[in-house]
């Protein structure tokens, strides 16, 4: 019983990477979509290239629909050279915006990080 | 392990799943789905345009199962609709999209529809009375012990319970209950949105 009231230990670390990932995977989209516009397959290229988000596409998709449908995003269609037409995404204002406060928040956030682990990665050298 | 099946009826058939368990969208919507994958296996296929069986295979399994990927984009548009308008007609919708997904999401729905039934009797009733005093909480008896809100036939046989404080009481209890299904909902409807998304970032981390 006395067992049952003893919090329940920490997450483990794979868990853990679940929700960093969940956290970095829309920044890392409309991070991606910064300077020019992309379709479907190459924001999952850019991402594997780029952070090594290795995104499987049932998840892209939908969440860039509700990107889109949270007026972060815009889409296209467009006749491509490769013979079918593509969907092409781009920021709008808003998504301008939120990726500033986001960039933002994650680079005095990774600052303050940075300094709580500097004795840690002293001990590991 | 080699099928009969042409790496482009694959495409089709999958296609049409997808368009199938879409439909609780409108037509523009699904036709934008439905051709943004289409073009997901065209940009997939090699430099000549042809698509190998392997490749179709990969494609398909980094899609999932056309039925939970059209569920990715069917529920979370209608509950996300639900999220924005709190109305309880959008929220019943949407979490009817999650009824059809899961026995969870159906006893979500169930508890909601009871809810709004409820809430909306008494609420209705309260608001009929001044106009209709036949409208009321009857206790119909002594044959079948019921109680009937509203009209009924069997009114004669029975006695009124709450007269006029049906008015203030029925606004109440309708009003309250029909908020408290709404914020039951509305939570059932982010716990499962923010679950959903968990589950699918996860392949992420594999």
């Amino acid at each position: 019983m006395v067992a049952r009231l003893i919090p329940a230990p920490a997450e483990p670390a794979d868990k853990w990477e679940v929700q960093l990932r969940k956290g970095c995977l829309e920044l890392a989209i409309l991070s991606a979509l910064w300077s020019e516009r992309l379709y479907g397959l190459e924001i999952m290229r850019r991402l594997a290239s780029g952070s090594g988000l290795n995104v499987p596409e049932g998840t892209v998709y939908p969440l860039l629909s509700r990107l889109k449908a949270e007026g972060l995003l815009s889409s296209e269609w467009v006749e491509a050279d490769a013979g079918h037409p593509r969907k092409y995404y781009r920021l709008t204002p808003a998504g301008r915006r939120r990726v500033v406060e986001m960039a933002r928040f994650w680079k005095s956030f990774s600052a303050s990080l940075d300094d709580l682990l500097a004795p840690v990665r002293k001990e590991e050298r | 392990m080699p099928t009969l099946v042409s790496p482009q009826t694959l495409i089709d058939r999958y296609l049409a799943e997808l368009r199938r368990h879409l439909r609780a969208l409108s037509e523009e919507q699904v036709t934008d789905i439905v051709e943004e994958i289409r073009s997901y296996f065209r940009d997939t296929a090699g430099a000549d345009g042809a698509m190998t069986e392997a490749g179709v295979h990969t494609a398909l399994s980094r899609l999932g199962p056309a039925s939970a990927l059209a569920a990715s984009y069917v529920t979370d548009k209608l509950l996300a609709r639900a999220q924005r308008s709190r109305m309880p007609w959008t929220i019943l919708r949407g979490i009817f999209g999650w009824a059809t997904l899961s026995l969870k999401g159906f006893l979500v729905f169930m508890v909601c529809l009871v809810g709004y039934t409820f809430g909306a009797s008494f609420f209705i009733a309260a608001l009929a009375k001044p106009f209709n005093p036949k409208v009321g909480l009857w206790f119909v008896g002594p044959d079948s012990y019921s109680l009937a809100l509203g009209m009924t036939d069997a009114a004669h046989q029975g006695h009124e319970l709450l007269g006029w404080k049906l008015v203030p009481i029925g606004l109440a209890l309708g009003g309250g209950t029909i908020l408290l299904t709404t914020y039951f909902g509305l939570w059932c409807i982010r716990r499962f949105r923010q679950t959903r998304q968990m589950r699918q970032l996860g392949e992420v981390a594999q």
